[in-house]
């Protein structure tokens, strides 16, 4: 059986801004929040796949801001995280043009108060459409894509888990990829600015 | 694509990727500032890098995701107080449902000719106000006045000629001792009796024993004909132990 990681709040943003023991983290979000932020969602109007869907956006959310220093500990991660689930659910409804109940509903310790997230957070719609594009990228490409540019593998780990002839094969591979995903971007204006809006923040 | 094209390109990779030297890089940085074009196609190659890290951190998300939304603890819905109440109202309703339908199969599954009859039997008392004395007390009376049942069924079996007082002592003899063929036939004697001489004399007690006798001897639509009768008559002496129940019970039997 795996070993069960529990990291304190700061080694967990420690850990997402250096990229490093990135699956126990994002599981020990799950362990210690998903019950809580979950029971927010079910009880303002949603069903539970809309509470795991609304999870993985605040997951995507909060290592994103990590990684990108907008998350500097102004407040504990459990603040944090609870009004980014807040703010994506709250949207999600006006969404779907549904109202929250006459009576928002808190869990036990669940603060009432919640920072303003709203200036943060990406468009979910507009982070779907950006995956979405890199979806049509070919599997070898976006495998080398990924292994290279999100999880920062070497040529050399990259040519031993794909199995190539040599480094210069894997470095062409990967120009060729990375060019083709440039031109997919270029010829797509408004996903550029979206993509730039995601990037500049 | 000319060379200095793609040579530009592989420059903008290398510097994106952090593989140029500090001289390279100097020089590839002053030339961004004076060459829009070229600092263009740098965003271009930062926003695709933007998108992989998206599309990568997604994926490993919902990996995590399908692998441990199992293990976890699902949150709960809190019912509101009156979907609360409607629930427990409903988990009431349903063992009770639940508890009559044991008791409702309980009742019928242990229903049995004996059974009813037992509960509803009484014995017969004789009283014991002769009239005035005068009469002289025959010898079926004066056996079952001392319960001896056996014998009282053995005196009515040989007489063809019983009084209808007699008759009936020997029908509910029979019953005592478990012959209710015999019982029956006493009974019906007396009834046909009555009949045939326009009199009414023990009517009402032989009505309310034979209906029983019928039940343990399983004849439940005699049983229930008699029953009827009296239950439908309220100046009947037997109207009130004949209740609707017991005959609803009856009809049930022959169901069994």
């Amino acid at each position: 059986m795996e070993a069960v990681h529990n990291f304190s709040d700061t080694e967990l943003v420690a850990n997402i801004r250096l990229g490093s023991r990135l699956d126990e983290s994002i599981k020990t979000i799950y362990r210690n929040y998903f019950e809580s932020l979950g029971w927010y969602v079910i009880n303002n109007n949603g069903t539970r796949q809309d509470a795991e869907d609304i999870f993985q956006e605040v997951v995507l959310s909060f290592i994103d801001l990590v990684q990108k220093d907008k998350f500097r500990g102004e407040s504990t991660v459990k603040t944090f995280l609870f009004s980014l689930n807040r703010h994506l659910w709250l949207n999600e409804l006006k969404r779907r043009g549904r109202a929250l109940a006459r009576e928002e509903k808190y869990g036990k310790g669940q603060e009432r108060t919640s920072l303003d997230v709203s200036h943060l957070i990406v468009n979910k719609e507009d982070r779907n459409k950006v995956i979405e594009l890199v979806g049509k990228l070919g599997d070898t490409c976006k495998k080398i894509l990924v292994l290279f540019y999100y999880e920062n593998r070497s040529i050399n780990e990259i040519l031993k888990t794909l199995h190539y002839e040599n480094e210069q094969v894997v470095r062409n591979k990967k120009s060729k990829c990375l060019k083709q995903l440039t031109a997919m971007i270029n010829e797509n204006p408004s996903l550029k600015q979206t993509l730039k809006n995601i990037l500049n923040g | 694509m000319d060379n200095s094209t793609h040579h530009n390109e592989e420059l903008l990779i290398r510097y994106l990727d952090g593989d140029l030297s500090a001289e390279e890089k100097n020089i590839l940085e002053q030339r961004l500032k004076q060459n829009k074009e070229l600092a263009d196609e740098l965003e271009s190659l930062q926003l695709a890098r933007e998108a992989i890290r998206n599309y990568g951190l997604k994926q490993q998300v919902r990996n995590i995701h399908s692998s441990i939304r199992k293990q976890i603890k699902a949150p709960v819905r809190q019912m509101s107080r009156g979907r609360k109440f409607a629930r427990y109202s409903l988990a009431a309703a349903a063992s009770l449902l639940i508890i009559m339908i044991g008791v409702l199969g309980y009742n019928f599954y242990t229903l049995s000719p004996a059974k009813i009859f037992n509960a509803n039997y009484q014995p017969y008392e004789l009283s014991n106000v002769r009239d005035g004395g005068t009469t002289k007390e025959s010898g079926i009376e004066q056996a079952f006045r001392n319960k001896e049942f056996s014998k009282v069924a053995e005196l009515g079996k040989g007489s063809v000629q019983l009084s209808q007082r007699d008759r009936f002592l020997a029908g509910v003899a029979n019953a005592e001792t478990g012959n209710f063929t015999s019982s029956i036939d006493h009974f019906k004697k007396l009834l046909a009796t009555n009949q045939a001489t326009n009199t009414d004399t023990m009517m009402a007690e032989t009505e309310f024993y034979l209906a029983l006798v019928y039940i343990r001897n399983r004849d439940y639509d005699q049983a229930v004909d008699l029953m009827t009768k009296i239950h439908d008559n309220p100046t009947h002496p037997y109207h009130e132990k004949i209740s609707g129940k017991l005959i609803r019970k009856v009809k049930m039997l022959k169901w069994r």
